[in-house]
C-alpha cells in the first residue's frame, strides 16, 4: 500500500458526556473506515474501544457514525467519505454510548423480540420439510428482507425512533415482515398485535432514511408498508 | 389503548387524508373560478346558500378535517 497524505480523524471518546479527540492517519489505497479505526487503536491509542468481527460485511458489528451518517466501517472506503482529507466518527445515533464507538445494543435487539422476530415453528422434526414455492409472492417478499445482517444503521438514522423511544424500529420491523409471509409460523395473530399501533408499523413516517442507508440494500420502509396492510386487512377480518 | 383500536385510527386517519386531498383541490379549484367574478359576502351567499350539493361538500370537508386533525 502506498502512503499519499495524512488524515484528520475526529473520533469520539468515552460515553454519553465524551468529545471528539482528533488523530492523524496516514492515508493508504483502498482503505477503509474500519482500517482508520485499528490503525489508531494499534499504533496511536490501544484504549480506543470499536466493535468489529468478519470485516467483509457480513456480520453487521462494525457500523458507526461517519460524517454524520450511519455506516459499515468496514465496507465504507475513506476515499468515498472523507471530505478535505478529514473525518469524522462517532457511534451509531439513538442508541446509549457504552464507551468510545461502543453503542449498547439491548434495546436494540429486544425490540426484535418484541416484535414476534421469533420464528414460531408449527411442525414437529418428525414432519416432512415444509414446500414453499419460491416463486409465490410470499416467498417473493421474504427474498425481498430477509437479508438482514442486524447491524443497527437503519435504526440509528430513524428520526421516528429518536422522537419515540418506544418505536420498535425498522429492523425489527423488517424481521417481523418476513415471518409475517412465512406460511410454517404458527404465532401470526400474535406478531400482528405486537407490531400494530404508535409503536409499531403505524408509527413510520415512511421518510426512508432506512432504506436509504440500509448497507444490505433491504428496503425496510417497503416492509413496514407490508405491515400496514397486512394489519388493516386483519382489522377489516376482525382477526386482529 | 388496543392494536385493534390503534390501527382503526391509523386507518381513519388514512381515508381522511385521501378525501381531504380531493376536497382542498377543488375547493382550491372553485376558489379560483369563483374569484374571478370578484369577491363579496353577498356574491359568496348568492352561489352556496340553498345549495345542498356544496352544503354535502363542505360537510363532508369539516367532518374529514374534525376525524383527521385529533389523530
Amino acid at each position: 500500500m502506498q502512503v499519499s497524505s495524512k488524515l484528520d480523524v475526529d473520533v469520539w471518546r468515552g460515553g454519553a458526556q465524551g468529545g471528539y479527540q482528533r488523530y492523524q492517519v496516514p492515508r493508504q489505497d483502498s482503505q477503509t473506515v474500519l482500517d482508520v479505526v485499528t490503525w489508531i487503536q494499534r499504533r496511536l491509542d490501544p484504549t480506543l474501544a470499536y466493535r468489529f468481527a468478519c470485516r467483509v460485511g457480513m456480520c453487521g458489528s462494525c457500523a458507526m457514525t461517519v460524517n454524520g451518517k450511519a455506516r459499515w466501517s468496514c465496507r465504507t472506503h475513506v476515499a468515498k467519505v472523507t471530505q478535505d482529507n478529514r473525518l469524522t466518527i462517532a457511534p451509531l445515533a439513538n442508541l446509549p454510548i457504552v464507551r468510545d464507538l461502543v453503542t449498547d445494543m439491548r434495546e436494540f435487539f429486544d425490540k426484535w423480540a418484541r416484535a414476534k422476530g421469533q420464528f414460531s415453528p408449527t411442525a414437529t422434526r418428525r414432519d416432512d420439510f415444509a414446500r414453499v414455492a419460491p416463486a409465490s409472492s410470499a416467498r417473493k417478499e421474504i427474498d425481498a428482507a430477509i437479508e438482514c445482517i442486524g447491524c443497527g444503521i437503519c435504526y440509528a438514522s430513524c428520526d421516528v425512533v429518536a422522537w419515540n423511544p418506544a418505536y420498535l424500529g425498522p429492523a425489527a420491523l423488517n424481521r417481523a415482515w418476513t415471518l409475517v409471509n412465512d406460511s410454517r409460523d404458527g404465532d401470526q395473530s400474535a406478531r400482528l398485535v405486537a407490531v400494530a399501533g404508535d409503536a409499531g408499523c403505524h408509527a413510520c413516517h415512511t421518510q426512508s432514511t432506512c432504506t436509504e442507508r440500509c448497507p444490505k440494500l433491504l428496503s425496510p420502509t417497503a416492509s413496514i408498508a407490508g405491515l400496514k396492510r397486512a394489519t388493516t386487512r386483519a382489522v377489516l377480518k376482525g382477526a386482529l | 389503548m388496543s392494536a385493534r383500536a390503534e390501527t382503526m385510527l391509523w386507518i381513519a386517519q388514512r381515508a381522511t387524508a385521501a378525501l381531504l386531498a380531493l376536497c382542498v383541490l377543488v375547493h382550491l379549484i372553485t376558489m379560483t373560478v369563483a374569484v374571478q367574478g370578484g369577491l363579496t359576502a353577498a356574491e359568496i351567499l348568492g352561489r352556496t346558500r340553498g345549495n345542498v350539493g356544496w352544503a354535502a361538500f363542505y360537510g363532508l370537508f369539516v367532518l374529514a378535517v374534525a376525524i383527521h386533525a385529533p389523530i
